[in-house]
């Protein structure tokens, strides 16, 4: 099935009572994870929309990685849980006080071997995807840690912060443990002395499917526009500055594995997917690419969105928003969009209870394939 | 129990009868050559500290948290040194010292408005033109000879403009506040280098004729604040030293924190061992409307150690027998969260919170439902606030300015102290 951005459309949305500020497909695609303004990770099988809650933090949950037969679940005490999905009804694999203060980002390496986190202390931190173990700190950022990614290479990590006057990402090589670039983010800063108002910083960063381009966003001066910056990996310069038109911060930034880029965040009353095709990508011939700061497509919301994840498959993509008409939400839900014409609900052979048997993993294997 | 005041005894009677008899120059050889006054004279003192969090702090991640329910937010809360009395995860050092505090957590001001909520909190009313606590308790608390300024505001530039809402009112600008911006002394304090001291003393000498001569037979008032206003400029000038934290040690400078809430408030400890009787310290950027958890992370741990430092240093240094600390904004922050994760204006249940001088300590008073939209005991209102603070520092809030030939009562008439908060 082809994929156009353009005609990306809602075909499902599971509510909650609460606003969700965190989604994770599992590795088959069957279930999607989310946690938000509550103390519960939510499950929704994706096929029925039965719904269940793993319950072990204290707080909101915030960020969320999956990967294989693992979730990686954190929190704004600090807290990391990694539950296996391998069997039955997810259970506890380990737990770790991962940061001293809120866990802002967390995500897994391409050999599935290291978990990073990014935290309120300013550090990055990887540990053990097995054990939950420390293997390392990178200590370097001078503000909140919001945005954590591995290269495609599994031998670099890129971490970003929220400094407001000065974001920067930070690249590190993970054999050493060494900074090897730090990249000037300072587009995205959005600081105002007058009021000292901290709005700017790096929210998410992410790396392109060859590991040539580093894109970073939020937004673009005080009150600005949603933004995307990229970077040339290679000589650490900033290539591109895609200033939407949307008056918000995109909180979430990710590459599709076709190429082109799609980034999402939210304003006081609404939300926005924007799709670009880099210049420097070129992975989708007869699109535009990015000059002008001209989209592919973008795409209105039910809501603010906080966070999305990609379908193992690259079909579809669920956005964790909150919902409601006023300012203050009245709850929040996972939407599942398409990133085609066609709708494609997914697989319906499922058992519903989130864990992911040997049938997820086939169904899964051929989809990937 | 009767409190000492030192102006009542006999050694500082006669101290000040030197000041009185002396002129601005010779104080500048004598008292106000020394660095610091902290003989008994200002020890025994009584003093006023407002630690002011202007843009008005949340309640839920400060002094009254609700952590599990639709509007606690995502921090946790923490037991303290009060047994029984928990407060938010963001003030791990306050929570040390909340035996030293007491804790209103039952405010209800009806004001969710910067503008008006400065001017209210601060003057204990909403009709404008009172004099706000600091110009009020440097008016009550004057005594014959002092020559600082009664009431020094410290900031950092470029605040919203509500910052410096309500000053002295009727009171006069003698009783306004001299601002501090970033740790500066106000401007001008050098005297040119054109300008001999002879040259100084002979303009200076013209002037007191010219003002003398003007106020036979006139209103005295606006010419005796002119006059005040050059005696204070001359007295800042000999001691602009006061405002100089490089004669503070670096180990104070350090605990104290490295930002700017951290060197006002050593700035503050300064002016109050010197003998500035009121002093408010402005703590910027509590209006979190947008991604509250971020800047209450940010701004708590600023504020928190600082805080407790303060609090333990000035019981160390028996400055807080004789020193009130207020600590407070113009208002709370919304149960309700917004999208932008962010608390809106909130004036209807919120928390703040005194110590020291006149105060119980170890005293949680008021408290909210369970999801802290309203006050359920003890409801607080600003006049209350206001008689409370002006009666622990020994003053009478039922007292009345005696302004033009006209009375005003110092606190409303509508109130009266919260007698479980005084000591």
């Amino acid at each position: 099935m082809t994929i156009e951005p353009e005609k990306t459309h809602l075909v499902k949305e599971f509510s909650h009572d609460a606003p969700l500020l965190a989604c994770a497909f599992d590795r088959t695609g069957q279930f999607v994870f989310a946690g938000g303004r509550d103390r519960s990770v939510h499950c929704w099988e994706i096929a029925t929309g039965k719904k269940t809650a793993l319950d072990a933090h204290e707080t909101w949950v915030c960020a969320l990685v999956s990967w294989k037969d693992s979730l990686c679940t954190a929190d704004y005490s600090g807290r990391v849980i990694c539950w296996s999905l391998a069997n039955g009804p997810p259970e506890i694999k380990w737990t770790i006080e991962a940061h001293q203060g809120t866990v802002r980002s967390v995500a897994v390496s391409p050999d599935e071997s290291l978990v990073a986190t990014g935290g309120r202390d300013g550090k990055v931190r990887l540990w053990s995807a097995d054990s939950g173990q420390p293997v390392a700190e990178l200590s370097g950022h001078e503000d909140q840690v919001y945005g954590v990614v591995f290269h495609p290479d599994g031998r670099h990590l890129a971490s970003a912060d929220r400094h407001s006057q000065t974001p920067t990402v930070r690249i590190w090589e993970l054999e050493g443990q060494r900074e090897k670039a730090s990249l000037d983010a300072s587009d995205l800063s959005a600081y105002r002395r007058g009021e000292n108002v901290e709005w700017g910083g790096v929210r998410d960063v992410a790396f392109s499917p060859d590991g040539s381009t580093l894109a970073c966003c939020g937004r673009h001066k005080y009150a600005g526009q949603a933004t995307v910056l990229l970077f040339d990996n290679h000589t650490g310069k900033q290539t591109e500055k895609l200033v939407s038109t949307f008056k918000a911060i995109f909180h979430r930034v990710t590459f599709h594995s076709n190429g082109f880029l799609i980034a999402a965040g939210g304003d006081i009353k609404s939300g926005e997917l924007w799709f670009w095709n880099p210049t420097e990508q070129k992975l989708m011939p007869g699109k535009p690419v990015a000059a002008d700061n001209e989209p592919l497509a973008k795409i209105q919301l039910s809501g603010p969105a906080n966070f999305f994840d990609l379908h193992p498959d690259g079909r579809q993509i669920a956005v964790a928003h909150s919902t409601g008409k006023s300012t203050y939400p009245d709850g929040g839900a996972i939407g599942i969009y398409d990133l085609s014409a066609a709708t494609n609900e997914g697989s319906t052979n499922s058992s519903g209870n989130c864990s992911i048997n040997e049938t997820h993993r086939a169904v899964a294997a051929a989809q990937l394939a | 129990m009767k409190r000492l005041t030192a102006c009542n005894q006999s050694e500082h009677v006669v101290s000040r009868r030197s000041i009185l008899a002396g002129t601005i120059g010779a104080l500048g050889a004598g008292v106000l050559g020394q660095p610091l006054l902290s003989e008994e004279l200002h020890a025994r003192r009584k003093r006023l500290l407002i630690l002011f969090q202007s843009g008005g702090a949340s309640q839920f991640e400060t002094w009254d948290p609700k952590p599990g329910t639709k509007t606690g937010g995502p921090f946790r809360a923490i037991s303290t040194s009060l047994p029984g009395v928990h407060i938010g995860e963001l003030l791990p050092h306050t929570a040390g010292i909340m035996h030293r505090l007491a804790v209103v957590r039952s405010v209800n001001t009806r004001i969710a408005d910067h503008f008006l909520g400065h001017y209210a909190l601060q003057s204990g009313r909403r009709v404008p033109g009172y004099p706000v606590l600091g110009s009020a308790a440097a008016r009550l608390l004057e005594q014959p000879g002092d020559v600082l300024p009664g009431y020094v505001s410290l900031r950092r530039d470029g605040p919203k403009a509500f910052t410096d809402i309500g000053d002295a009112g009727f009171l006069g600008p003698k009783y306004e506040a001299v601002k501090i911006i970033n740790g500066q002394p106000p401007a001008n304090l050098v005297r040119p280098a054109a300008i001999s001291e002879s040259t100084e003393s002979a303009r200076d000498a013209i002037r007191r004729r010219s003002d003398e001569r003007f106020l036979s037979g006139r209103s005295a008032r606006s010419i005796q604040a002119y006059g005040n206003s050059f005696d204070q400029a001359a007295v800042l000038m000999k001691r602009r030293d006061i405002f100089d934290l490089n004669k503070e040690p670096a180990a104070d400078r350090e605990r104290y924190g490295d930002h700017d809430f951290g060197r006002h408030c050593l700035l503050a400890r300064r002016l109050l061992e010197s003998g500035i009787n009121c002093v408010k310290v402005v703590h910027h950027d509590w209006d979190a409307h947008e991604e509250n958890f971020h800047w209450h992370q940010q701004r708590c741990s600023e504020f928190d150690g600082t805080f407790a430092t303060l609090i333990n240093d000035f019981a160390d240094r028996g400055l807080l027998e004789d020193t009130l600390i207020v600590v407070t904004g113009e208002m709370g922050r919304t149960p309700r969260i917004n999208n932008r994760a962010g608390r809106d204006h909130w004036g209807n249940a919120w928390s703040m919170a005194m110590a020291g001088c006149g105060i119980e300590q170890g005293v949680v008073y008021g408290k909210t439902n369970e999801d802290g939209t309203s006050v359920v005991d003890g409801e607080v209102d600003l006049g209350h606030l206001f008689h409370t603070w002006l009666t622990a520092l020994g003053l009478d809030p039922t007292g009345h300015y005696d302004i033009g030939g006209g009375e005003n009562q110092i606190g409303t008439p509508a109130a009266s102290a919260i007698k479980e908060l005084l000591a």
